[in-house]
């Protein structure tokens, strides 16, 4: 087990505290008319406030300023416009030396990771502060529905290291969530041995029983599974989330295609980018990240503030784990 | 925590092993699937199409050589005597739902990705060749595997030097190690919007034409007719593009080499091929459709499906002996053999005409009167003589008591309209009393095999929801002596419908649109069906005139029968009509949502407004032509129609 997942900075914030924290170079948020998905955006001092408006959302024609609007159903389309966007309207070509914040809630996850792939891969961000407002309540309890309309299960742009046509030996780790029929859709696609990851503890304690309620429901087999096919991982925790995929993923060594699926809290979908970029290079085993696509995500389901996290994803420890991994005495010693 | 054996778990073929891939198998009574199925002598590609669940996939694998090779007969047999054993060898290849994804976007020109897709499918498919093959080409010593691997340096891979291609192993290597880098480079194509092309110093697609011929060639004493065929499964994920490429690649294949496509009923996208060219049906590929030998009430499916559990149950050790088809049904209590008893002082239905003849202002004493002479001991012939009343009272045209209570006196045997009346209705009536009194609805083997649908997979998923049911009721299913209880079957059958409902659903591409008609349409059948005058007997059947349909409608249809909700039947020709109509059944596995019985005997028209309120995005307009269309059915029998209105099987609740 690497304990140096653990090692990344987080702390909690009053939501009443945060216009206390030192001002970014560069806040990027999701545009929202949810006061919960709004909240950093409007409150979070820094030099330049860009509010993404994700086609997903059903946000049309936004009038405001500091908006960026994209219509590409393609993620990597959309983040290399955004780049291009910062660069011709405020000048913002190098990210190496800004202090980047992001604004994990309402993220929409493959956006979120193919725009952390290119800040820490192409543009050599070291280190980002990431903020998520935690909700008091989702509106209809375990009824919630995140996504709507058709999806369909496919890899992330750009973390799909290589097809699972040739591995017949694939693990999927699912991040669990609550849509009921996204983990129907992903059940009948996916074939392969699956693991799950459940959000414990999770964001508020009755979120866990809902999260489990959806999950039994599509998969009653779930239910007998032994407990070496479960395991728990802070819903609010990025880091646990990235260690917990590391225990896993080290017990099956034998294995030659990893694929990653995190369709619980956003924090879980930090941690399980995390875990894909200090460990996509280690050519042990394929790793791809695949999502349930959906044309429609619920931008408006929870209701209240309860906390803010901020949680730093630091290059250096990330490299220091990639390099007790390639050398695990030095694991050791930690 | 469960800690038994469900012996319907794992129900479909993916997720059996080898050994259960084989031990599971059953042939279709009646049909030789090696022969008319898979047909190696049939040399034109053949599209197997199928409703999912209807074992196209159990029928691949079973005929696959890894799966063959592994028989307990076959153990000890080299690949010659394999292939000339059948006549064939046939080797599995399994798409993935993400292909189509992986090969497009990035800003990348469509032309160039289909060039990539070419190359990693062709090779792909020579991988897996490979792989299956290997083992047995060097188990079988008359096989010449060098010469093999030289004919292929020479005829397919020319520029590769005979030190590097000198065994399977290297030509394996060799071509994971392209297939990797294209992998690679279409990964990266995501960052840097174009692809930089791999370079390939061979033509592919002979590896997929041309490489078995090699194989063949260099084995000896193999009988001449002997065939080579591709078995591709799921070719549904495809894009319409890759399908191109797909369609012009069959009709490159010559004798020996042939191939099957395995898909769901519409995954076969076009016809045309990469250069628009149409390829032919019937001249140059043909189809068979595996929902066609699956009809419900056929002898040959309760057969098949009195097979498949049989040999489930035989796997399944702690049965004593090995079990014969006439114990199945004895496992299973059955309500309409041996009775569901209903406490008569409790008739719901004649609680229900006593209020309904309240509303029209009738007295106590005169509603008593009314109901006196169709009471009787037995609640199933009360229930039948308090319907036929109803019959008799939609057709006054005031509810006086003077009138209604000489109705009432005239609804006995000796009325020969009554008597025939209950010949047509008493099952009907039967399953509006059990379904008022909350009892078990469905229950029996027999059952299980009509609300499979004709969908085999469907059947095990409903026995494997009963066994667990029964299981924790310490009921002791399937084992001999035991039965398993009516409140088991139901419910374990209702459990089963609503996950399958919502699982197809889940996969529709149109899923808000789709459950809003089938949840109306199941609405209005069982609105129909629980009226006080039923118009029809047990419809779940509807057809309509194709140009009544918008696009869009047609694609929520289209999208209800493409993921097993809706079942297309032969059309419906109007009497004198040139035109037919095309027809459709709400599928038999979703009757218990809404209490309908499995039969489908008569069959209702969609009229243009009848589709426009089944599709209309304001609730009221569907619920105002439920009133209007249901008026002459429902008391007081009035076209404005009565009734609390219910939008979907969650609310369902009879009275």
């Amino acid at each position: 087990m690497n304990y140096n997942y653990l090692m990344f900075p987080k702390s909690t914030i009053l939501p009443e505290k945060i216009g206390d924290i030192g001002a970014y170079d560069l806040l990027l948020t999701t545009y929202s008319t949810n006061d919960r998905v709004s909240f950093i955006g409007n409150n979070l001092r820094s030099k330049v406030v860009v509010k993404l408006v994700f086609n997903e959302l059903q946000f049309h024609d936004v009038k405001e300023d500091n908006v960026f609007s994209y219509d590409t159903i393609e993620e990597n389309i959309y983040i290399s416009k955004l780049l291009k966007y910062l660069e011709e309207t405020y000048s913002i070509s190098t990210f190496e030396t800004l202090r980047i914040a992001i604004d994990l809630t309402g993220f929409v996850t493959p956006y979120l990771f193919f725009l952390l792939l290119s800040l820490y891969q192409i543009q050599k961000v070291k280190e980002i502060d990431f903020f998520y407002t935690e909700p008091i309540k989702y509106l209809d309890a375990e009824y919630t529905e995140f996504l709507q309309g058709n999806s369909e299960s496919r890899p992330i742009k750009g973390f799909s290291m290589g097809s699972d046509m040739l591995s017949e030996d694939a693990l999927l780790i699912l991040g669990t969530g609550y849509d009921r029929s996204i983990l129907q859709r992903i059940n009948n696609q996916e074939t392969c041995k699956k693991h799950y990851v459940f959000g414990l503890p999770s964001t508020q304690p009755d979120m866990y029983f809902q999260n489990i309620f959806n999950v039994y429901s599509v998969d009653k087999s779930i239910a007998s599974l032994s407990n070496e096919r479960k395991s728990y991982a802070s819903a609010t925790d990025p880091f646990h989330n990235a260690f917990v995929l590391d225990e896993i993923v080290t017990k099956e060594s034998s294995l030659t295609n990893v694929k990653l699926c995190p369709i619980g809290s956003k924090p879980q979908a930090l941690g399980f980018f995390l875990y894909y970029l200090i460990n996509h290079d280690k050519g042990t085993h394929k790793l791809n990240v695949i999502f349930p696509y959906s044309d429609i995500h619920n931008s408006d389901c929870s209701a209240g503030i309860s906390r803010v996290w901020r949680y730093q994803i630091n290059k250096s420890i990330a490299e220091k784990i990639n390099t007790t991994i390639q050398n695990p005495e030095n694991n050791n010693r930690n | 925590m469960v800690n038994y054996a469900n012996p319907f778990k794992n129900s479909k073929a993916k997720d059996l092993n080898t050994d259960q891939i084989n031990e599971y198998w059953v042939n279709y009574p009646g049909l030789n699937i090696a022969k008319e199925i898979i047909a190696p002598h049939v040399s034109k590609p053949i599209i197997i199409k199928g409703s999912k669940g209807t074992g196209k996939s159990h029928i691949f694998l079973y005929h696959s050589i890894s799966i063959v090779k592994e028989r307990p007969e076959n153990k000890d047999k080299n690949l010659v005597e394999l292939i000339n054993d059948d006549g064939f060898v046939a080797v599995y290849i399994k798409m993935h739902s993400t292909l189509s994804h992986r090969f497009q976007g990035n800003e990348v020109d469509d032309k160039q990705w289909i060039i990539i897709f070419e190359n990693y499918l062709n090779i792909y498919m020579a991988i897996k060749t490979l792989e299956q093959l290997k083992y047995l080409i060097e188990k079988t010593e008359s096989i010449d595997q060098h010469l093999f691997i030289k004919q292929v340096n020479a005829k397919i891979m020319p520029s590769y030097g005979e030190d590097q291609l000198k065994s399977i192993d290297d030509l394996q290597r060799i071509l994971i190690g392209i297939l990797t880098e294209i992998d690679h480079n279409v990964n990266d194509s995501a960052m840097y919007l174009k692809i930089d092309p791999v370079s390939i110093p061979f033509n592919t697609s002979n590896l997929v034409t041309e490489m078995p011929k090699l194989l063949f060639d260099v084995i000896p004493s193999l009988g001449s007719n002997s065939h080579f065929i591709y078995l591709i499964d799921e070719i549904e994920d495809f894009s319409e593009n890759q399908q191109r490429y797909l369609n012009t690649l069959i009709r490159s294949f010559s004798s020996p080499i042939s191939i099957r496509l395995g898909t769901r009923l519409y995954g076969h996208k076009t016809d045309e091929t990469l250069t628009s060219e149409i390829i032919k049906y019937g001249a140059e590929y043909m189809e068979i459709k595996l929902d066609d030998y699956y009809k419900i009430y056929s002898p040959e499916y309760k057969e098949l499906c009195e097979q498949i559990v049989l040999k489930r149950l035989i796997a399944y050790k702690s049965i004593d002996k090995a079990p014969s088809p006439n114990d199945i049904s004895s496992f299973f209590d059955s309500s309409f053999e041996s009775g569901v008893t209903i406490n008569k002082t409790t008739s719901k239905l004649k609680d229900r005409l006593k209020s309904n003849l309240k509303r029209v202002k009738l007295s106590n004493k005169e509603i008593n009167d009314i109901v006196e002479p169709l009471q009787s001991d037995d609640i199933y012939i009360e229930s039948e003589k308090i319907m036929y009343f109803y019959k008799l009272m939609s057709k006054l045209k005031s509810f006086v008591f003077v009138e209604l209570v000489k109705v009432a006196h005239t609804v006995s045997d000796d009325n020969l309209d009554f008597v025939k009346y209950k010949g047509k209705w008493s099952k009907h009536i039967k399953q509006i009393v059990l379904n008022l009194h909350s009892k078990p609805l469905y229950s029996g083997f027999d059952c299980y095999v009509y609300l499979s649908g004709g969908i085999v997979r469907n059947l095990l998923d409903m026995l494997s929801e009963t066994f667990d049911l029964s299981y924790s009721y310490r009921e002791e299913p399937f084992q001999k002596n035991h039965k398993i209880s009516l409140n088991s079957q139901s419910e374990g059958i209702s459990t089963f419908s609503k996950w399958y409902y919502q699982d197809a659903i889940a996969m529709c591409k149109y899923p808000e649109r789709t459950k809003q008609f089938i949840d109306r349409l199941g609405l209005f059948f069982h609105r129909n069906f629980y009226s006080e005058k039923p118009s029809e007997v047990e419809t779940a059947t509807f057809f309509y005139d194709e140009n009544a349909l918008l696009e869009s409608q047609r694609e929520v249809i289209e999208d209800a029968t493409s993921h097993s909700l809706l079942v297309e039947i032969k059309p419906r020709r109007a009497k004198n009509a040139r035109e037919e109509k095309k027809q459709y059944q709400l599928i038999v596995t979703l009757s218990p949502l809404w209490n309908l019985t499995h039969t489908r005997r008569s069959s209702v028209e969609l009229t243009k407004l009848f589709i426009s309120a089944l599709f209309s995005d304001n609730i009221d307009d569907f619920s105002n032509y439920l009133k209007q269309r249901l008026g002459s059915c429902e008391f007081p029998f009035q076209t404005k129609g009565n009734g609390q209105f219910y939008t979907s099987p969650e609310q369902l609740t009879f009275l």
